[in-house]
């Protein structure tokens, strides 16, 4: 008995010198957080003092409670150390309310009970009192228990955790998921901890860690946990994603990205299941957010799959017409996807004849009900409802004739916002009568006519057949036309390619060339290389062509004040003395225009007697402090010299140092010489030709032989993208026939991926049956690095249980510009769906920016720059927003495999033909309005 | 490839408030009529979208503001040759704050820049000191912006035609613009250039 008692004071002894000083080491930082959030004293002094005592203030327990926490404390002593541990296990549990008497005893005569009490004080007064308890739990010390936490290989503490954890210990895996929540170890870290903790346990995890920890900008890796493994309860999804929401206030996308998130849950939790879990698990004594509620219930709702009325019914929700924009919105978009278009049409009626704003409603209502039954009612909906139907009539366009129709009556409407979003919606109905309407409207009401003329501009070219006399008013106008217009409507006649409005536009410029029409202007002369106004502007236009861009808007974009100077200078001047002028600034080594001025001499072809110049400038014979510029000039020029130039390049093969000129003067349509299949034969010949030209993959032609198509292939699953495929490369690779399985692994007989990348590639573009047995065998790493990649993967090749295939494939798949949704869509498209057609024209195509989740179009949410998260609800007009003619991503090849009469350069092709696109059983067609 | 410089975002708009200049007795029309194009035209060429309201009231504002959900900006029809700095200069600054002020000497303003989200309150406010009496529009500007953690930036003074000493100055510079090494690309306020050309004293 003596001797037990001396070795127990011993290590008392020890661990009070050590223990207790490591502590409060490592707990440095959530002391000064305490004391910081409130307890600092009066006078504000002491900011290294010692931590107030009562930071956790005791609270009084009851008489029950206190008999046995005396009894407990007792047991501090207790002979047996299992029996002492045990007892401050239980203690720990009481805390605040075990305080009072512990901090009694902490002058107790055993030695032992004292310094117990000691510790229990210390742990419950820094809210560790859990953290205590797991520590016991993993038999650490809280001390080794923080050590761990706080190191920076979470390694060790994981294998303690797989082989010593017991189920309770849910703070210890908060603080771990938050610690790895930046690296691929979170998966794998989340799936022991539901091994070990339950589903239960691991939701609750996941809720503390998100409130703990998605501040430190880690809320998109807890969202994507979420997704790939959600928690048990609908409750724990709930709240975890509102907290994830409120813990990064600061990212302005986060409200869009949970609720986007939401949607992923669909088919884990049924309706009942997800309305009665919309109060989310808020946490007792943590302030509320303001609106935290509303975001649950949207939460609840985006999560809901299709549910009937009775379930609805008995869901308890509140009536629409009391619901928030938030909440409103997500619950229009449940009744709207169930099928409920009666409910939808009662929540409109509802809110209608409550006096309270019911756009919402009516735009939800447009997407599900018949055309004709919108439109008879139109004209008694309020003004906001009538934009949010046609808004919605943009986005999802049916039925061309009939809405058609009603849009042209619609475009002399007196309100100038209806009238503009008329205007703006046919854009993309083109047609003769289209055009005539715009016209007549733009002339007819000058407040809304920059609308008419931006939705005039891609149909354009109907104008001389559809309205001649409306096109010769227009060139009459131009020139008393308001400053804001005159660009739009210069841009328009241009596009006409009509003689006399080309004819009128250059006797304007001639005489004076505003500096906001220069873009537009240069269009035009870059039509006639032989005179130097338009050799100049084309110079500069086919840089923009080099560059993929949509010319009009490289111009608008690149046209500097000193081609504004150049131009007014050529202009009046006659054409010698102007290429004259070109010329000097072409052997001015200095000029920062001097390799413009050389493509513009190419381009007139009167270059023949400086190429051979430019060669001996180029390869280094004469110094020249341009001479890598000079590759401009000989890509464009024309001459002999040139062109063979240009065709020794191609000899040379992949390794000739030239060969990017060949590539700029294909790109340029400078280089007649050489077909574009020749080109691509020798680029990508070999592996590492490929691999040097692996940028120039998106001028590959639709029928690049196989063996280069391979090459290109190789280089981008094995280059320094590392794998990493977008969605119009992977469209591209989809449609080679390249088997990729074969690039990836050869004939191995057991063939494992590399990465994640390949992991991916594997499943999207490989074989689906080789894919399946690959990817079956393949083993999911401890690092976590090929975890969510390999679910992901196998839902995609159906190899998980058939409802998470779905609903993993499903969230993956939302946004139509990742690879996994341009794949999705291109085989709904391959099978006749329009719509999944029109969804990858929309986000490869001129205005991706429109239909960007939570962009300018439809409904989106976001953070006011003051105050709370607001939703906005863009009409129809405010999508206009993104009217500049961008680039293409989507390769005119791979879209003549859907539309055979698609133009190389089809944004503004499409954008007038949007709403027009259907399938007749056969072939995709556009219908043909008169 | 390289793709072009800008980004696929929202074009600015602008909406330029009619102001009357100080307009001389000989072309006085001529002027104003100079003075609002050449402020169109630079918006224009610096790729802003211009609403077209000629004659804008303070409700307009605050309607157009409503509806674009984008960065505005209000100049005035009375400002010669408006710097093209100042311009982008007001761009990039609402990207981070939400008001952009251009100051001129005489209590006018030149330039008033609104960040998407900005209260209607402060809008309303701001819309009106637009459309008031110009030497009164700073001191309005100022006490609309007078809100506590509202961030406001201040843009480089510039000036406006209030006086023929205004004139005075604007034709002095256009000249000065013409001798400098760069000649016109310093001042492209083409219009109001002829304008000085055609009534040359």
């Amino acid at each position: 008995m003596q001797r037990d008692r001396t070795v127990r004071v011993l290590l008392a002894t020890l661990l009070l010198c050590a223990a207790p000083l490591t502590y409060v080491i490592l707990n440095a930082q959530a002391v000064v957080r305490i004391r910081s959030s409130g307890n600092t004293s009066p006078s504000g002094a002491g900011q290294d003092a010692q931590p107030k005592v009562d930071a956790v203030p005791p609270i009084e327990p009851t008489p029950e409670e206190a008999a046995r926490i005396n009894d407990l404390i007792e047991q501090l002593g207790a002979p047996r150390m299992a029996q002492r541990d045990r007892a401050m296990g239980e203690l720990a549990q009481y805390e605040a309310r075990a305080l009072g008497q512990i901090r009694k005893a902490l002058t107790h005569d055993d030695d032992e009970i004292a310094w117990r009490c000691a510790l229990l004080d210390e742990v419950i007064q820094s809210r560790q009192g859990e953290l205590f308890l797991a520590a016991r739990k993993l038999n650490l010390s809280i001390a080794e228990l923080n050590a761990h936490l706080a190191s920076d290989d979470i390694g060790p503490l994981l294998n303690i955790l797989k082989s010593r954890g017991q189920p309770g210990m849910e703070t210890v895996w908060a603080r771990v998921l938050g610690r790895v929540a930046g690296q691929p170890r979170l998966f794998t870290a989340a799936e022991l901890c539901r091994q070990i903790e339950g589903d239960t346990g691991y939701g609750n995890t996941v809720v503390r860690c998100s409130q703990q920890y998605a501040g430190q900008g880690i809320g998109q890796n807890l969202v994507t946990l979420l997704v790939l493994m959600p928690p048990g309860e609908a409750e724990d999804t709930i709240e975890s994603l509102a907290r994830i929401r409120y813990a990064e206030a600061a990212n302005a996308t986060m409200l869009e990205q949970v609720l986007s998130a939401a949607t992923a849950f669909r088919g884990v939790y049924s309706p009942r299941q997800v309305f009665a879990a919309r109060g989310g698990r808020p946490m007792p004594n943590v302030p509320e957010p303001e609106g935290a509620n509303e975001l649950r219930l949207a939460l609840a709702l985006q999560m809901s799959g299709p549910c009937t009325a009775e379930e609805l019914a008995g869901a308890g929700l509140p009536p629409a017409e009391k619901m928030s924009s938030l909440v409103l919105a997500s619950w229009l978009r449940l009744l709207a996807r169930s099928g409920l278009q009666d409910r939808l049409e009662n929540t409109l009626v509802a809110m209608l004849s409550g006096g309270v704003n019911a756009r919402l409603a009516a735009g939800a209502w447009a997407s599900v009900a018949p055309v004709q039954n919108v439109i008879a009612v139109f004209d008694s909906l309020p003004i906001e409802s009538q934009l949010a139907v046609l808004d919605t009539w943009w986005i999802e366009p049916r039925e061309p004739q009939t809405l058609h129709t009603f849009l042209l009556t619609l475009a002399d409407n007196p309100e100038p916002a209806l009238r503009g979003a008329a205007l703006s919606s046919l854009a993309q109905y083109r047609a003769p009568s289209t055009v005539r309407k715009l016209l007549a409207s733009a002339r007819a009401h000058p407040d809304t006519a920059l609308w008419a003329l931006l939705a005039l501009r891609p149909m354009a070219d109907l104008l001389a057949t559809a309205d001649p006399q409306g096109l010769a008013a227009l060139c009459r106008d131009f020139a008393a036309t308001p400053t804001a217009l005159r660009p739009t409507l210069a841009s328009i006649l241009v596009a006409s390619r009509d003689a006399g409005a080309e004819a009128a536009l250059l006797a304007q410029w001639r005489t004076r060339l505003p500096r906001n029409e220069l873009g537009v202007a240069m269009v035009l002369f870059a039509r006639d290389t032989v005179t130097p106004a338009g050799a100049w502007s084309a110079a500069l236009a086919l840089r923009g062509q080099a560059a993929d861009s949509h010319a009009d808007t490289w111009l608008q974009d690149m046209a500097s004040p000193s081609d504004l100077v150049m131009l007014r200078t050529l202009l009046a001047t006659d054409g010698e003395t102007g290429f004259a002028l070109i010329g000097a600034i072409a052997s001015d080594v200095a000029d920062a225009n001097r390799t413009q001025a050389m493509m513009a001499l190419s381009l007139a072809n009167r270059d023949a007697s400086l190429v051979a110049d430019w060669l001996k400038r180029y390869s280094g014979e004469v110094p020249d402090p341009q001479a890598s510029q000079i590759g401009w000039a000989l890509a464009t020029s024309q001459t002999e010299p040139a062109r063979q130039f240009r065709r020794t390049a191609l000899q040379q093969g992949s390794s000739s140092p030239n060969l990017g000129w060949v590539l700029m003067s294909m790109k340029m349509n400078r280089c007649p010489e050489i077909s574009l299949d020749e080109l691509f034969r020798v680029v990508a010949e070999t592996p590492e030709g490929a691999r040097d030209y692996s940028y120039a993959w998106e001028w590959a032609p639709a029928n690049v032989p196989a063996v280069a198509a391979r090459n290109i292939v190789t280089a981008h699953l094995f280059g320094d993208s590392q794998g990493a495929i977008d969605s119009v490369l992977g469209l591209w690779i989809w449609r080679s026939g390249v088997d990729v399985l074969d690039v990836l692994y050869g004939k191995s007989s057991d063939p494992v991926p590399r990465d994640a990348a390949q992991i991916l590639a594997t499943a999207l573009l490989g074989e689906a049956a080789r894919a399946g047995g690959i990817l079956t065998a393949t083993q999911s790493r401890e690092d976590g690095s090929n975890w969510a990649a390999l679910r992901l993967a196998r839902a995609w090749l159906g190899l998980l249980p058939a409802p998470e295939n779905e609903r993993l494939v499903n969230a993956a798949r939302a946004d139509a510009d990742s690879i996994w949704g341009a794949l999705q869509l291109a085989r709904l498209a391959d099978s006749g769906d329009a719509d999944a057609l029109r969804r990858i024209l929309d986000q490869l195509g001129p205005e991706p920016a429109r239909f960007q989740r939570g962009g300018t179009a439809g409904i989106s949410f976001a953070d006011r720059r003051w105050g709370s998260a607001q939703i906005q609800y863009d009409g129809v007009g405010a999508a206009l927003h993104s009217d500049d003619a961008g680039s293409t991503r989507l390769h005119a090849d791979l879209l003549r495999q859907w539309i055979a009469i698609a133009p190389d350069k089809w944004g503004d092709w499409w954008r007038c033909r949007r709403g027009l696109l259907y399938w007749n059983g056969k072939a995709f067609a556009f219908t043909e309005l008169k | 490839m390289a793709k072009t410089s800008r980004d696929s975002g929202p074009r600015p708009a602008a909406l330029i408030v009619a102001r009357e200049p100080w307009l001389p007795p000989e072309g006085g029309q001529e002027l104003a009529t100079a003075l609002r194009e050449d402020v169109g035209e630079l918006l224009g060429s610096l790729r802003l979208r211009i609403e077209p309201a000629p004659n804008a009231t303070a409700a307009d504002i605050v309607r157009i503001f409503q509806r674009e959900k984008r960065p505005l900006l209000l100049a005035f029809s009375d400002v010669p040759a408006l710097p093209a700095l100042s311009v982008e200069g007001a761009l990039e600054e609402l990207v981070e704050n939400a008001v952009v002020v251009g100051p001129c000497a005489d209590g006018a303003v030149y330039l008033l820049g609104m960040a998407p989200g900005l209260d209607d309150d402060i809008v309303g406010q701001l819309a009106e000191a637009a459309c008031g009496p110009a030497h009164d529009a700073l001191g309005a500007v100022t006490d609309a912006v007078d809100v506590e953690d509202l961030p406001v930036v201040l843009l480089p003074p510039w000036t406006r035609i209030g006086s023929d000493k205004d004139l005075s100055f604007a034709e002095n510079l256009a000249r000065l613009s013409l001798m400098s090494e760069d000649g016109e690309e310093d001042f492209l306020a083409d219009r109001l250039r002829l304008w000085f050309e055609r009534h040359a004293t």
